[in-house]
């Protein structure tokens, strides 16, 4: 089982290493990602995870990145 | 204000100065650290400053000194490190803070931009480093954005959960001079006019109030978000006006004042007795700033079997993270506490469960005195906690003391007791304490410590005597790692692996060549007068206390065991 998620990053040093670093300590495999620019300052990622833990629980601690705009399932 | 370098003109100011300038604007007054070849343009820029510096011996020191500094007045901690090692060292008192939501800011040196990458001397990748150890970190990249990072870095720092955040500052921008016309002294500042006086929605608050006035057995389990929130005046009254038994987490201690009835004490693994059976039987659990710990929850099919959970939290991922919630409320702890203060007028219908938390209390009450002829430490901390004053604070380590710190010193508010809970870190009490005197300068402060514990950061005695710091140090010796130890005991057989530690140097012999005044007792009708000799001598002193080494910490919830199974001292403890 497998989640896709969206998110909007602000396009920081380290803003795209902390999202991933983030979800794997918080326990989830990310085995897909994509990220391509989203305006002039943001940046687009669409990031695949296994879904072995409840996948609210990842966007909730992403929400609380700093670099994070906004998080969505897809 | 930074004064003007006599080889800087009106109009141009260096990165460095610039940000200990944007420092003082968010209030910093003191900072803690070590210098070294990449931060040194901020050294030099320090020199001039009416910062106060306070130098460690240690990187880890100095942020575990910014980190007690914080925990003891609720302001923002700073400590400042070089590239590298300097680095490196930083990431205990980081991820210590991170683990206990400490607002704390790290200024870090970098190797000049253009070296970067390069494996230049002393180069690590400090935002890559502290990543998984820090709220946020900042690099910065362009002069003209220092003051807006440094700023931002203390709103992240101090907002929502608090924790730390660290600035890497490369040694080009703090030497490169910044027009005063490109410096915003004020950045723009994004608040939204917010209205949060009732943060609680509608719908929850109906449903929560409706939970709490219809529950038989309601429990308050209280952490350390309550006093993070500055919410413990709304906190003591809501409880007061319910009169509903409380609980409190190792960080919540000093929430309930030791003489109120209400307060169950801590719950958890070495919590006290009363305070597990009244988790283990009540049928309302209102989790207020807690995160439902695995050292408090036990095993967590069996925490609170009976209880519904109301849990109000400021940060959203924690509602449900362990243990769902019948109704998970995020929200700012004081405005929602004040909310919840308007709906109830009056006590709940409870008599029958405040009467048995009542009891639950005078079956369990502690004995202190067992038949020892040694130091018996909870008599000793029980003791040492009422001579040293209602306003003293007290830091500890990690291991055995800090669990006989918990259940037997009787603070009055969270502030006064500084414990590493999250990451447990071994030799945060001696920086602490340093951190804690400095930002309560006329308070008591005392940091209990233990002989494996202390050796983690003994450098700091050098830092306590430089300073002449009144801190006193009650040095708790069992020659040994004593709770490992106690895990060997009880757990792996008697197979005592590397917890001996009975060659530890003279403690009293290293105190002194320090500077500090020490001695050393370790019988029990020398209690009395080691508490009143340590607390009356001026400046900082060390008690050397030698304790039994087979005394173990007790009550114990053995590890994957629910909060039901609590084992207490056997007797034969009892006649050593």
């Amino acid at each position: 089982m497998s989640v896709r998620l969206e998110i909007q990053l602000a396009s920081r040093p380290g803003a795209l290493l902390r999202l991933l670093g983030l979800a794997e300590r918080r326990g989830y495999t990310p085995f897909r990602v994509h990220a391509a620019p989203f305006g002039p300052t943001t940046q687009m990622v669409h990031l695949t995870v296994s879904k072995e833990r409840p996948v609210d629980q990842l966007i909730q601690q992403m929400r609380k990145l700093y670099d994070v705009r906004n998080v969505e399932k897809r | 204000m930074t004064s003007v370098k006599p080889n800087q003109t009106a109009k141009h100011r260096t990165g460095a100065a610039v940000a200990l300038e944007v420092m003082q604007a968010e209030g910093v007054d003191v900072v803690f650290g070590y210098p070294g070849g990449a931060i040194l343009p901020l050294y030099d820029a320090l020199h001039d400053s009416s910062l106060r510096h306070i130098l460690c011996r240690h990187e880890q020191g100095a942020a575990l000194a910014a980190n007690g500094y914080a925990r003891a007045t609720g302001k923002v901690g700073v400590c400042i490190a070089t590239s590298g090692p300097g680095v490196t060292n930083l990431l205990t008192g980081l991820a210590d803070g991170l683990l206990d939501s400490v607002p704390m800011v790290a200024l870090t040196g970098q190797v000049a931009t253009a070296s970067m990458g390069t494996d230049a001397f002393q180069e690590v990748d400090t935002l890559g480093l502290t990543m998984p150890v820090v709220k946020h970190g900042f690099i910065v990249e362009k002069l003209a954005d220092l003051p807006f990072i440094i700023r931002e870095a203390f709103r992240i720092a101090r907002s929502g959960r608090p924790g730390p955040v660290v600035v890497d500052l490369p040694k080009d921008i703090q030497s490169a001079q910044l027009r005063l016309a490109q410096s915003p002294a004020l950045p723009p500042v994004h608040a939204q006019a917010v209205d949060d006086s009732n943060p609680i929605p509608a719908d929850r608050l109906v449903k929560a109030v409706r939970m709490i006035q219809s529950a038989q057995r309601p429990l308050v389990y209280a952490g350390g978000g309550v006093a993070m929130a500055d919410a413990v005046d709304s906190f003591r009254r809501l409880v007061d006006v319910l009169q509903v038994p409380t609980v409190t987490t190792l960080k919540a201690i000093g929430l309930m004042p030791p003489e109120e009835p209400l307060g169950m004490g801590m719950l958890g693994m070495h919590g006290l007795e009363e305070a597990n059976r009244a988790v283990q039987s009540c049928d309302l659990l209102i989790a207020l700033g807690a995160r439902f710990d695995d050292r408090v929850t036990g095993k967590l099919d069996g925490f609170a079997p009976h209880a519904r959970v109301l849990h109000i939290d400021i940060d959203a991922s924690e509602l449900g993270k362990v243990r769902r919630a019948d109704v998970g409320i995020c929200a700012d702890l004081k405005p929602a506490l004040k909310q919840l203060l308007k709906v109830f007028k009056g006590a709940l219908d409870i008599d029958p469960w405040r009467r048995e938390c009542a009891q639950l209390k005078a079956t369990n009450a502690w004995d202190y005195d067992p038949p020892y002829e040694s130091v018996y430490a909870p008599r000793l901390l029980r003791d040492l906690c009422a001579a040293q004053g209602p306003d003293g604070v007290i830091t500890c380590d990690v291991g055995q003391h800090q669990m006989w710190v918990a259940q037997h010193c009787g603070v009055h508010e969270p502030t006064q007791h500084l414990s590493s809970g999250g990451l447990g870190t071994m030799g945060f009490g001696l920086p602490a304490a340093i951190g804690a005197q400095i930002g309560r300068p006329d308070v008591s402060v005392i940091n209990v410590t233990g002989d494996g514990s202390i050796m983690m950061n003994i450098q700091e005695l050098a830092t306590l005597g430089r300073y002449q710091l009144p801190v006193k140090i009650v040095l708790l010796d069992n020659s040994g790692l004593g709770m490992v130890r106690q895990w060997q005991e009880l757990f792996l057989e008697e197979r005592f692996s590397e917890t001996d530690l009975s060659d530890n140097p003279d403690f009293v012999r290293v105190a002194e060549s320090f500077g500090l005044s020490a001695f050393a007792v370790r019988q029990r009708d020398q209690e009395a007068q080691a508490i009143r000799r340590l607390l009356e001598t001026p400046g900082p002193v060390l008690v050397h206390v030698i304790l039994d080494p087979r005394a173990n910490v007790w009550p114990m919830v053995p590890p994957g065991c629910d909060n039901s199974t609590i084992w207490k001292e056997p007797a034969h403890e009892r006649q050593a």
